[in-house]
């Protein structure tokens, strides 16, 4: 609007308000302490500052989450160290009982004890810190193991298939494991192989096993190049007959150089197959006497995580359809296409050249031990999808209901020698029964149960090791982001209060000066 | 004798051309202070002078003169229109900005960071009920966050569209208004001072609601064009503006359920929006149909609140739906965590919620792998909070950086508003002070010319004094008879 005033006043007027808005924003970053209190205060450090924010927010809940953690895993450590001392209090036991002079009553006395020690150690595998069990894994609400003497490592898993497979994040995303459970530091298992279906127990003395007669064994196994191999084993029982660790005795003599080791299982008695690699086998019907296995039979190494084809249903054992899958180990995935007509041995060529070619080296393709699929086993996880499946195709090989995605299963296996609850276990058996040979036979696995739990116990130690770290880079970067936020929000307080006196006092001369402008016009002096 | 006679009869018009310039004097000191007012100048025009010829000389007023400079009075108008746009984009945008709180940790990034805090301590006990109800309270704030800022963005974006209505509303009133000062300019008033002042003032008004164009007639009226082409007066005839929500008719709404712009419409329903640069109705409609959509979305974008909102809810639901509840047999899948409205793009921040069929028991913690990992998908879920891949980004930045960016937006623009309008404020004091210079009434000047003209009016008065003592000499020299 025109105002006819004095013309410096609007000047005066805009240049008082523009102080004054300059003050206020200046008493603001004095009175808050910070330089952003809006957007509009540094737009162009905006984004900086909700990212410092939010890593101040994610770091500080990363130091938070370390704790409980370092909690846990340092109870874990003292958890085995009581169960190192305990094992070892049981390897004492056993070397006293060992000595030919104790008596069978003191024999007892001892069995008292090391059923104590087995109880105590059961009591060790349930361990809980503020209500959960550290050794149950990813299931913490549940116990692991109780007593069971009629086992023959005297304990029961009390949780089907147990994994701990949970993590922790350091304050820069990498992740780490953080826990084992009770079966892989109490009840280690080593990988087997049973008969699926065979019910033929070799431990029974009574019986002679093919008398007159052999059998062979079929082994399709991985060599330590990583190249698919097969062995067949023939077990005869000559004129007579043999005894179950006769069969078992021709089946090692046989399986020389494959990694395959044969034995009897301690709870049925069948024969059972271990080996750290991936393998096959198959049995074919004995020639005559008893058959050693109920045949025909396979079995694949359910140490391994493994998935089986359905069976090549076409003319002469070979693919019915072509088919097409994918087999992925979160990392790489191998794309295989099978055309009708193929045979297994081709299928399982095939499918190793893929994952090859795909840099998958941890899973492996066999043929079962019957030749009429395919066993895909690996040391790691892995899935498998069926593309011919998802299409509707006529033969697809993985499927299982409703799904073309087969994610390869837990593993399985037998107790390992350094197994703690059966080494225990088998010295209480033998301190219960005064079997002197068991005794002595214990001293052994105790000693490897020991070992075992040392190295059990230093895994614990590097995670407390890693989580301690952590702790250490969360406090670390802690002060680092707290550094870069105040640099960015916090006003530096000497200099905007210098700033803000500088105004002030320019406001007032304005003000005073403005004063002080003369009021008066001609008019004043006019008589 | 007829000479003093004629003197006298001069100098009773001198006196009256003085009188009518101290009027105009007094004229110009009583209207100061008056909007549009500028001062009237007295001039006096000598009359012929030669007595020989019978010619007796003297004074007339002259036609007084106005000190209107039109240059000055558009310079104003100008910078008072661009002042205009500024004070309403500042206003509003000032307003905007406080939904954006950084000052700190509240709003959609304080409940971001609160539930990616959430996913982190879940991460550690992934089957405990009280860590998973805090995930699904933490979700519940964010959805809350984000329905209250789009809430407050929407009554900003209604706030606006009243205060455009209030606009074209006094647009059309100070029209009508000059139509009718127009009528009385043609009627005969064109050199009213009084007159000219309003139609100024009213000009100058309307310039800070429009960029308007104001030209004089040779009838000496006004005609007066917005944004240069949309007439608003010509003649004693005003021609109003109207708005239409609405997209226009050759421009379909490209994004299903956006809220469609506000549009200027002439006399004969033009649309005329697009040449409508300046004063605060040009601010309204930058922030209504600019700023405002870009963030609540509109008819052609979906707006970056919406997609901050969409990326959270779908990258959150696809982690937990990609991984398993329990392993089973057989594994149960994980559920969204989040709902929205999916048919319209420009809801989403109103529409997000959490998913009523969640319950702690079901968010899906386990990453199926291989390799499976029991916390797996919590503690991707838990890196969203500074992730390192595309999962969890949104044009390369993360979630809170997002918002950050989004905030920056609206900042940048109020901040540049404001630092404009501080010296738009200058700039229009200045270019008063300029035309006060030339046009306005300074009180020293009128006290000089008063002066001036007193001491004339004394003198001329004193010279028919002493006329009229030789006229009463003169007489008395004659005989009295009788």
């Amino acid at each position: 609007m025109i105002q006819n005033l004095n013309p410096a006043a609007s000047i005066f007027v805009a240049n008082v308000n523009q102080a004054t808005n300059l003050i206020t924003q200046l008493t603001n970053e004095v009175t808050s302490g910070l330089k952003i209190s809006q957007p509009s205060d540094d737009p162009g450090d905006m984004v900086t500052l909700m990212d410092i924010r939010s890593q101040i927010d994610a770091n500080q809940q990363a130091s938070n989450n370390l704790a409980p953690v370092l909690n846990n895993t340092q109870a874990a450590d003292q958890t085995l160290q009581s169960a190192v001392n305990l094992v070892s209090q049981a390897t004492n036991a056993a070397t006293q009982a060992a000595n030919s002079l104790t008596s069978a009553s003191q024999d007892q006395v001892l069995a008292q004890q090391v059923s104590n020690i087995l109880q105590q150690l059961v009591g060790l595998a349930n361990t809980q810190v503020n209500g959960q069990f550290i050794f149950s894994g990813d299931q913490p609400q549940s116990a692991s193991y109780t007593l069971n003497t009629a086992s023959p490592t005297g304990v029961s898993g009390l949780i089907a298939n147990p994994q701990a497979t949970q993590q922790i994040a350091d304050s820069n995303g990498a992740t780490f494991p953080v826990a084992l459970t009770a079966q892989q530091i109490f009840d280690h298992q080593t990988g087997g192989a049973s008969f699926v279906g065979n019910a033929v127990s070799l431990n029974n003395p009574a019986i002679t096993f093919l008398t007159g007669g052999t059998q062979t064994y079929t082994f399709n196994y991985v060599d330590a190049t990583g190249n698919t191999q097969s062995r067949n084993v023939v077990v005869n029982g000559g004129a007579t007959g043999i005894n179950g660790t006769t069969v078992v005795s021709q089946l090692n003599a046989g399986l020389g150089g494959t990694g395959i080791t044969a034995s009897i299982n301690a709870t049925n008695g069948t024969v059972q197959f271990t080996s750290s690699g991936a393998f096959t086998a198959g049995v074919a019907a004995a020639t005559a006497g008893t058959s050693t296995v109920t045949a025909p039979a396979n079995a694949v190494n359910v140490a391994q995580f493994n998935v089986q084809s359905a069976a090549f249903s076409g003319a002469g054992t070979t693919l019915s359809g072509a088919d097409t899958f994918t087999i992925s180990d979160g990392t790489n995935t191998a794309n295989v296409s099978l055309g009708a007509g193929v045979t297994v041995a081709t299928a399982v060529t095939s499918i190793n050249t893929a994952l090859k070619a795909a840099g998958i080296t941890d899973v492996s393709a066999l043929a079962t031990g019957d030749g009429t699929a395919v066993s895909l086993q690996g040391a790691k996880n892995f899935t498998v999808v069926d593309t011919t499946a998802a299409a509707g195709g006529a033969s697809p090989l993985f499927t299982t209901a409703g799904n073309v995605a087969v994610t390869a299963g837990s593993t399985t296996g037998a107790a390992a020698p350094d197994n703690v609850f059966a080494a225990v276990n088998t010295l209480l058996v033998g301190l219960q029964t005064n079997n002197q040979a068991a005794i002595t036979s214990s001293i052994s696995s105790l000693q490897l149960a020991g070992n075992y739990l040392d190295a059990q116990q230093a895994f614990y130690g590097s995670v407390e090791n890693r989580v301690q770290n952590a702790q250490t880079l969360a406090s670390q970067q802690s002060v680092q982001l707290q550094t870069q936020l105040s640099q960015v929000q916090d006003a530096d307080i000497a200099q905007v209060a210098v700033e803000l006196t500088q105004e002030q006092t320019q406001l007032q001369a304005a003000m005073t000066a403005e004063g002080q402008l003369p009021r008066t016009s001609l008019f004043n002096f006019l008589g | 004798m007829s000479g003093l006679l004629t003197a006298l009869q001069s100098s009773a018009g001198a006196m009256q051309a003085f009188e009518q310039a101290l009027e105009t004097i007094g004229n110009n000191v009583s209207n100061s202070s008056t909007p549009g007012y500028a001062a009237q100048t007295p001039t006096l025009d000598a009359l012929p002078f030669n007595p020989n010829e019978g010619l007796p000389g003297g004074v007339t007023a002259g036609v007084v003169q106005s000190a209107r400079d039109e240059f000055s009075e558009q310079n104003v108008r100008q910078n008072v229109s661009t002042l205009g746009t500024l004070e309403a984009t500042s206003q509003n945008l000032s307003s905007i900005q406080t939904g954006f709180p950084v000052s700190s940790n509240s709003g959609i990034a304080g409940a971001l960071n609160s539930l990616f805090q959430n996913f982190s301590a879940w991460s550690v006990t992934p089957t405990s009920v009280a860590s998973q109800q805090t995930v699904i309270d933490g979700a519940q704030s964010v959805a809350q966050a984000f329905q209250q800022a789009y809430a407050g963005l929407t009554q900003a974006s209604n706030n606006t569209d009243q205060q455009i209505q209030q606009t074209v509303s006094q647009i059309n009133g100070y029209a009508s208004q000059l139509a009718a000062d127009n009528q009385q300019i043609q009627n005969g008033d064109r050199n009213d001072a009084g007159l000219d002042a309003q139609i100024h003032s009213t000009l100058e008004n309307l310039s800070e609601l429009g960029d308007i164009t104001a030209t004089q007639q040779s009838d000496g009226s006004w005609k007066v064009l917005l944004g240069g082409q949309t007439p608003l007066v010509i003649g004693s005839q005003a021609y109003s503006i109207s708005i239409s929500v609405s997209t226009p008719p050759g421009a379909p709404a490209t994004v299903a359920g956006g809220n469609p712009p506000t549009r200027i419409l002439d006399f004969q329903g033009n649309d005329v929006t697009a040449n409508i640069s300046d004063g605060k109705l040009a601010g309204y409609l930058q922030v209504r149909n600019n700023v405002l959509p870009s963030i609540i979305g509109g008819a052609y974008q979906q707006g970056s609140l919406n997609q901050l909102a969409q990326g959270v809810a779908d990258t959150v639901n696809n982690l937990l739906t990609a991984g398993n509840i329990s392993n089973g047999p057989p594994p149960v899948p994980g559920i969204p965590l989040f709902t929205y409205n999916a048919a319209a793009p420009t809801s989403v921040a109103s529409t997000i919620g959490v998913n009523s069929a969640v319950t702690p028991g079901q968010l899906a913690a386990i990453q199926p792998g291989p390799p499976q990992v029991s916390n797996g998908i919590a503690l991707q879920l838990a890196n969203l909070a500074n992730p390192t891949s595309a999962t969890g980004q949104i044009n390369g930045l993360s979630f809170t950086e997002f918002y950050g960016s989004i905030a920056a937006q609206v900042g940048q623009q109020t901040s540049d508003a404001q630092s404009q309008l501080q010296v738009q404020q200058q700039t229009v004091a200045q270019a008063q002070s300029l035309r006060s210079q030339i046009s306005g009434v300074s009180l020293n000047e009128e006290a000089a010319r008063l002066v001036e003209f007193q001491n004339a009016y004394q003198a001329t008065a004193r010279t028919v004094t002493v006329l009229d003592t030789l006229t009463q000499d003169t007489i008395n020299i004659l005989p009295v008879t009788g």
